[in-house]
Order: C-alpha cells, then sequence, then structure tokens
C-alpha cells in the first residue's frame, strides 16, 4: 500500500524529481532514470521483504525510506547515486547505483531488485549501461559470499576478488572484512555499453 | 556534483537557510551526542550525521522539501537545523527544528522557524503543519506557541506520550 509520504505533494513542491532528472549525467540508454518518490515505495517494499540485502536483518519501513532518501542524497553530495532501471516492457523493477557510505573503502557498484525481477539478466545490463557513464576506472562490490546470484553478476560483470584489496582493508579498518563480505573489483577502463 | 538546486536559501535578519552539507556533520554529531537531543530521540550514534545530511539531500531531491541547516548570515556557523521531516511512521510531514548548544535564549530558533514555515505555507503551498513535542520540552514548548501553534491532540510516538501542536495556515 502507498502510504500518504510516498505521495507527490501537489503544487510547487511536485517536480523535484524533474531537477534532479535534468541534473543526473547524460546516460546513453534509455533504460536508467533519476529515483522518484514511486522508486522511493518500491525500494522501502524490496528492503522490507523477504529478500531484503541487509546482511543485519530486514529493514523497518521507515529505515528503507530513509536509507533511499540518503541514497539519492549521495547525488547532490558526491554526483554519483542511484538509478532506477527501466526493463524493455517499461517496468521499473529495482536499482542500480554507485554508492559510498562512511565506512566504504571506494566507489561501490550497489543492485537492488524485487524478488520478481531477479534471474532475468537486468542487473547485468543495467551494470554494463552504468559503467560506461561513469568516469571512474574501478569500482568496488562487497558481496556476501553465500550470496551466490550476485557473485554470479560480479562475475559476469567481469569483476575480479580483490584479494590486495582485501588483505589491505582487512589490515586497515577492515569493514567490509568484518562484515563477512568479500570485496570485488570492477576495472571500468575499456568497459563498453 | 550536482547543484543543490532543490533547496531554496532562506534569509532573515540575521540568519541564512540553506542546504545541508557535508561540513555540517561535526555539528550535527556533537548536537546527538549532547543531552539537548534527548526530547528527538536522543544519543544518536556520531556517524549517524552524515546518513542524515544524505538523508536531508535525498529528501529534497524527491519532495521538494526538507529540512535546512540553520546559520549565523555573519559567520556562517551552523546553529541547527529547521524545516520539514518526514518519516514512514510519522502520519504527515513534520515542521521540525532544533538548535545546537549555545545559541539558544537569542530568538534564533523563532526568527528561523518562521522563516521555514512561511516558505512552506507560501511558495509550497503546503497545508498547515503540525509539530511532534515531547511533554516536558518545555523550551520548544513555549517556541511553538509564540509561533502561534496550539496544542491539537496527544498521541503515542515509540511508546512515549507525545503533543501534536498545530501551526497556523499562512506565511506571517
Amino acid at each position: 500500500m502507498t502510504a500518504p509520504h510516498e505521495i507527490p505533494l501537489p503544487g510547487p513542491a511536485a517536480d523535484p524529481a524533474a531537477t534532479l532528472a535534468a541534473h543526473l549525467p547524460d546516460i546513453d540508454t534509455d533504460r536508467l532514470r533519476a529515483p522518484t518518490l514511486t522508486a522511493l515505495a518500491l525500494s522501502a517494499d524490496i528492503l522490507t521483504g523477504p529478500s531484503g540485502p541487509h546482511p543485519g536483518g530486514r529493514f523497518t519501513r521507515d529505515q528503507a525510506v530513509v536509507a533511499f532518501a540518503a541514497c539519492v542524497g549521495t547525488w547532490l553530495l558526491r554526483g554519483h547515486g542511484p538509478w532506477t532501471v527501466i526493463t524493455r516492457d517499461g517496468a521499473a523493477p529495482g536499482f542500480i547505483r554507485i554508492g559510498f557510505a562512511p565506512g566504504d573503502p571506494e566507489p561501490e557498484l550497489g543492485v537492488l531488485f524485487a524478488p520478481h525481477a531477479k534471474g532475468r539478466g537486468h542487473a547485468f545490463e543495467a551494470g554494463q549501461a552504468h559503467a560506461a557513464t561513469q568516469g571512474l576506472r574501478r569500482l568496488v562490490r562487497c558481496i556476501d559470499p553465500e550470496n551466490r546470484r550476485s557473485r554470479r553478476l560480479a562475475a559476469r560483470l567481469a569483476a575480479r576478488l580483490g584479494a590486495r584489496l582485501a588483505s589491505r582493508l582487512g589490515a586497515r579498518a577492515g569493514d567490509a572484512i568484518v562484515d563477512g563480505s568479500t570485496v570485488w573489483v570492477h576495472n571500468l577502463q575499456g568497459h563498453a555499453a | 556534483m550536482i547543484a543543490l538546486s532543490p533547496t531554496p536559501t532562506l534569509h532573515t535578519a540575521r540568519l541564512t537557510l540553506r542546504a545541508p552539507h557535508l561540513s555540517d556533520a561535526e555539528a550535527l554529531a556533537a548536537f546527538w551526542q549532547s543531552p539537548r537531543s534527548l526530547f528527538i530521540g536522543g544519543a544518536s550514534p556520531a556517524d549517524g550525521a552524515v546518513p542524515s545530511i544524505q538523508h536531508s539531500l535525498g529528501a529534497w531531491a524527491l519532495r521538494g522539501y526538507g529540512l535546512w541547516t540553520i546559520t549565523l548570515t555573519a559567520t556562517g556557523q551552523p546553529i541547527g537545523r529547521t524545516g520539514v521531516l518526514t518519516h514512514a511512521d510519522w502520519p504527515e510531514p513534520e515542521l521540525a527544528w532544533h538548535l545546537f548548544d549555545g545559541f539558544e535564549g537569542q530568538g534564533l530558533a523563532h526568527e528561523a522557524v518562521l522563516a521555514a514555515r512561511s516558505h512552506c505555507h507560501g511558495a509550497l503551498q503546503m497545508d498547515p503543519l503540525f509539530s511532534f513535542i515531547h511533554p516536558r520540552n518545555h523550551r520548544s514548548k513555549a517556541l511553538a506557541i509564540r509561533l502561534g501553534a496550539t496544542l491539537e491532540t496527544d498521541t503515542t510516538l515509540q511508546g512515549d506520550t507525545i503533543h501534536i501542536f498545530r501551526h497556523p495556515g499562512g506565511t506571517a
């Protein structure tokens, strides 16, 4: 059910998402769109659902809403953030983003999809388009070793296990390792859309 | 970095209300670690300041309204936050405020909240906003009354009784 706060306010506050969209990097694909309040509801559904990716347990609705808004906020602070992924039939089943949370060693590639949309290659396709649009030389992903689907996706996107980075992190802050995640490194040089 | 275009900058006699920025994190973290945050959740972890700033910015981008950082125009120093706060378990968007340590008793909160409220009710055409105020938060209650808000009802929030003050509409 859509909560009242997930419906745009009528009047002059109604078009901030258009403002955001106008500022997002030019993307040569119609598959990635600026996130909107509708997307916020979808992300909250995914994050609070049984396949919510948070290793520490499911989010409450409010935690999910705050987390997604914060994720959008990185566009304004850092110039990168989440896109809504649009499938060929016009559906919006999930998100792909470059995030940089406090404690992250480097910008991280993240994907978040509704359970029914997993396994259809959307993340792979979006990941390719996404990688080609950013001026970054590389991205990392921290993946739960038990998450076979994400590991497989990382491999398809030609990421490599960042053993050296992982050991460096382990010796330093070690967040990714302490949390039990493996670090995958995406080398984006020469990565075509 | 993308221009912080969805967040308008407001000016009052002494204050500038601007988009939140990462440089506010230290002052915000200090506030949360202090007893001053007791009535609005209190003792958030210090590393929650950056995500909170990101959340505020994301709210502006997604909703067209959110929190401003209140700064002293003369020095640029951040002295608190005000604006519209949205949470999934809130009944409506809330007009919220908090001042950092050392800036009370000078009418600064009144000046800032009035400007924020006028913008929300005027430029953004929002319906009259409400504020949650803890019954023991006497200073905030006094400010709400000075702002012309009235006690509408009591409710329960996260296990605590809390006042709902309703603000008058308009851009006074």
